[in-house]
């Protein structure tokens, strides 16, 4: 059986190796450093999570992910130190499954990663790479 | 809290906060309206949002979560804001349940200071949106867009319309208390407790609500057009909390302490026919013209949706020629008439056939007084004659009953009755010293005793007089235990 793909994204994320090895148990795990990239990670092959660092209060970041969610409306985004709000809100707004403020813990967001591709498992959701544009 | 609409079915005015906050606005005709449900305690946010709201909304207010629950339970709730600082209940505990009980209503958040981690919380509990109190209007609005896109107006739909139509086709007058649904229970009591049932089955209708302040059509001596299904009698209670008892039902809420005023008055003249200016006399004695009719109308429109929130198509409140009335269609009766009726009815036969065979009528009487004459409402001058008048009349009643009993080896009875009146009047003299005669033949002369030093305390600090010539007397006697004369 395939293995569900999982992106860390993010220079914090991509490198936190209890997460990796809590997630690497279950899904196939790609790293991205910059989240600039990962739209170029995406349309290269199906992806079912993101977990996305956003910068403190990046707005550009929360664009982004509304970006995503408008092309991959099925995509699963947990969101990773969020701070402010606003900023909260409008991720959740935006699609977002979840937002974890750091420090985080690994094994609860790894926990959550699981419990989130479950989800999408259970409703039979199949997330394409392809645009829905 | 009431709103009156303008022609176009705009809002255009609200009266004084109270109570718990229960409204309708209107949307122009035509167009679409979605029903949101604010739970918030706080009265300030809770006028606000209906200000802002109330030209595209029906905004529905409760203060706490059981009474919301019992709303959104009757289905008749498209979008809920809930505030955060609620009594006795986290506010994610209350959005949980809600959730859990109906997981596709939107919910919006609303706090003062929240936390990033309240937020988040919030999100995960299943909340739409999270807003910072104070409220700004737009964010508000935007939000709610937001989560319901199509939410600009309409017509009154959702199961709350149908659910309080069926209520009454199901025959209100006659079932009151089983057809009356979910959402209108709101308004009674029983045993102090809210009820919980639930609305109706589902279904889609508009309820037809009088958008302005004209003439109606409805002829006051004999009107045809009048919905012969709806309630023929409605009675008044006015003595103690005025409240309108129907069935085992009570209907307590008021549209404001104003439309509440007015519609005792219209309700204790119903008799006759009162002039608009009489009215803007009465409660607006110090407004313009303009204003006084304007919140008038406001008053008498929420007197109106508040019957029709029973019987939407009967006309209760009637205008014509510059007179509002009663529908004389209705068998209206009042308590204060039934005492009033018993009084005059217990006087005549006293003078008849002597004390005894007008007992009944002097009890019926003393039975209805459950309290003054709107005693919530003492600050409304128009009550205060009636109040004082009726509460003599009361005390007289009482007065024959406790003398008959006293006299009639019921003294304990008379004890009682006396206790009542001085708890009315503490410088009746006459009833302190019934009241001592009483205990004595009861056997208690330390009572008694007891009771004249009451009877002087009384009338010094009230009257600062000493007792008559007669209590001095009897307070000796029982003082020497010799033996009372009748």
């Amino acid at each position: 059986m395939k293995k569900h793909c999982v992106v860390l994204s993010g220079p914090t994320v991509a490198k936190d190796k209890t997460l990796i090895k809590g997630l690497e148990e279950t899904f196939l795990v790609l790293k991205n450093d910059d989240n600039d990239h990962i739209e170029t990670l995406l349309r290269s092959r199906v992806v079912d999570l993101v977990l996305m660092e956003v910068s403190a209060s990046n707005l550009s970041d929360i664009e982004l992910i509304r970006n995503m969610k408008a092309i991959w409306r099925d995509l699963a985004i947990i969101l990773v130190d969020a701070t402010g709000r606003k900023l909260i809100a409008k991720a959740f707004e935006f699609g977002v499954k979840d937002v974890f403020k750091k420090p985080y813990k690994a094994d609860l967001l790894a926990e959550r990663s699981k419990s989130v591709i479950a989800a999408l498992s259970e409703n039979s959701v199949k997330v394409s790479p392809v645009e829905n544009r | 809290m009431t709103r009156i609409t303008n022609n176009n079915g705009v809002a255009n005015r609200s009266d004084t906060p109270g109570d718990n906050v229960f409204s309708l606005s209107q949307a122009p005709p035509g167009v679409k309206r979605k029903v949101i449900l604010l739970i918030d305690p706080d009265e300030t946010t809770s006028r606000a949002v209906q200000l802002q709201l109330k030209t595209e909304f029906q905004v529905l207010s409760v203060p706490d979560a059981d009474r919301a629950m019992q709303l959104i339970r009757s289905e008749c709730v498209d979008i809920v804001i809930l505030a955060r600082c609620l009594p006795h209940l986290d506010c994610l505990d209350v959005l949980r349940k809600i959730k859990q009980e109906t997981p596709s209503l939107p919910v919006i958040i609303l706090a003062l200071s929240p936390s990033e981690d309240l937020v988040i919380e919030a999100f995960r509990a299943g909340a739409q949106d999270f807003l910072k109190k104070p409220l700004v209007p737009e964010e508000l609005v935007q939000s709610i867009r937001r989560i319901q896109p199509d939410v600009i107006g309409g017509e009154l739909v959702g199961k709350r319309a149908h659910s309080i139509r069926n209520g009454y086709k199901a025959g209100w007058s006659t079932r009151f208390g089983e057809t009356l649904t979910g959402f209108s229970r709101r308004f009674l009591r029983k045993d102090d407790r809210l009820l919980t049932e639930s609305a109706s089955p589902s279904g889609r209708e508009t309820i037809p609500v009088s958008t302005e302040e004209v003439e109606t059509d409805a002829k006051p001596d004999s009107s045809p057009t009048m919905v012969q299904s709806g309630p023929t009698a409605l009675r008044f209670n006015f003595f103690g909390s005025f409240h309108i008892p129907i069935e085992n039902w009570v209907i307590d809420y008021w549209p404001g302490k104003k439309g509440k005023a007015i519609l005792a008055y219209l309700a204790y003249n119903h008799k006759r026919r009162i002039y608009r200016d009489v009215l803007m006399d009465i409660f607006w004695p110090d407004s313009s013209p303009d204003s006084a009719r304007n919140c008038l109308n406001v008053c008498v429109h929420g007197i109106r949706q508040l019957f029709q929130e029973f019987v939407p198509d009967q006309q209760f409140v009637l205008f014509k020629n510059d007179c509002y009335f009663f529908n004389p269609d209705l068998e209206i009766t009042m308590d204060v008439e039934e005492f009033l009726l018993r009084w005059r009815l217990g006087q005549s036969t006293e003078r008849e056939k002597g004390i005894e065979a007008a007992l009944g009528e002097y009890e019926l009487a003393a039975a209805l007084y459950k309290g003054d004459f709107m005693q919530d409402d003492i600050y409304e001058e128009w009550t205060t004659l009636d109040r004082e008048n009726l509460k003599e009349i009361y005390l007289v009643v009482l007065d024959r009953l406790s003398k008959y009993y006293s006299l009639d080896g019921k003294p304990m009875t008379a004890v009682n009755l006396c206790k009542t009146i001085l708890a009315k009047d503490n410088c009746r003299e006459d009833i302190h010293r019934r009241l001592m005669k009483c205990y004595c033949r009861l056997g208690y002369r330390d009572r008694a005793l007891r009771q004249f030093y009451k009877c002087s305390e009384a009338l010094e600090k009230e009257l600062e007089v000493e007792p008559t010539k007669a209590t001095l007397e009897l307070f000796a006697k029982i003082k020497q235990d010799l033996p009372e004369k009748n």
